[in-house]
């Protein structure tokens, strides 16, 4: 039982980690020429995996699903040798992804600690 | 575990810039090197070449392909004094041009803190994962 109400929760982390991935990526080849940055839609991978996670009413958790669909993100200035990474973009978006990793991290944390209370009995 | 990928993608665009910082600062101590030890003219310019190159778990870290020779004509100046000078007092002067090296240097620069910063928040993720539960 418990696994339904924190396998999602695991698999955003792991949806986070990967997007980090895929932007410290893009910034290390931020002078390669014809590099194209990429990202995915980690909202649309977070809603896949809480819906994978209500149809295993079972509680056997989340199965690790296929690797999530990447676009290429469009050129803001592109340059001429085909370079699309724009480091201003890629950074804010790698803080943002940071930042919601501590947040779900977080989340984790408080769920366990009530199951560590009931448990305990909050002693 | 994924973040240590994060890190070691971000690692090989460290070595990337600081391989073209260093080619950089070797055509601006060459600027006026009219001769080379291999004695056949002037220094010519050297550049980088970076190349991506796929990682595991498919993301691409960053190669220097290659230094290659900026293949720019040298230009030729009319300074007579010159040791260097030939018969109609021309000098051969090398094909560095000290500002465009000033700005590669800072954009070097620029790219080396972007990977140090991807560095520090993909440690900051694993430090929040092993806080996980406490």
């Amino acid at each position: 039982m418990i696994e339904r109400h924190i396998g999602y929760l695991e698999k955003f982390l792991d949806i986070l980690s990967e997007r980090q991935r895929v932007l410290s990526s893009n910034i290390a080849n931020a002078d390669t020429p014809g590099f194209k940055a990429r990202d995915f839609d980690f909202r649309a991978e977070f809603r896949k995996a809480m819906d994978a996670d209500l149809e295993n009413d079972a509680g056997e958790g989340v199965s690790t699903s296929a690797s999530p669909l990447m676009f290429e993100t469009p050129a803001i200035s592109p340059s001429r040798d085909g370079n699309t990474v724009s480091m201003e973009v890629e950074m804010s978006k790698m803080s943002e992804n940071t930042m919601l990793y501590s947040v779900m991290a977080r989340v984790i944390s408080m769920k366990l600690r009530t199951v560590r209370d009931a448990v305990t009995g909050g002693r | 575990m994924n973040l240590f990928t994060a890190i070691k993608v971000s690692a090989t665009a460290l070595e990337a810039q600081k391989v073209r910082m260093n080619v950089s600062a070797s055509n601006i101590a060459n600027a006026n090197s009219t001769r080379t030890a291999e004695g056949s003219g002037p220094y010519r310019r050297k550049d980088v070449q970076f190349a991506a190159h796929l990682m595991d778990e498919g993301v691409y870290g960053v190669d220097v392909r290659a230094i290659v020779e900026d293949e720019r004509p040298f230009p030729r100046v009319y300074d007579p004094g010159h040791p260097d000078a030939d018969s109609e007092g021309l000098v051969t002067r090398p094909n560095v041009n000290v500002i465009e090296e000033m700005v590669n240097m800072m954009t070097a620069t620029r790219a080396y803190e972007a990977n140090v910063t991807a560095i520090n928040n993909a440690r900051a993720m694993v430090q929040k994962a092993l806080e996980l539960g406490q």
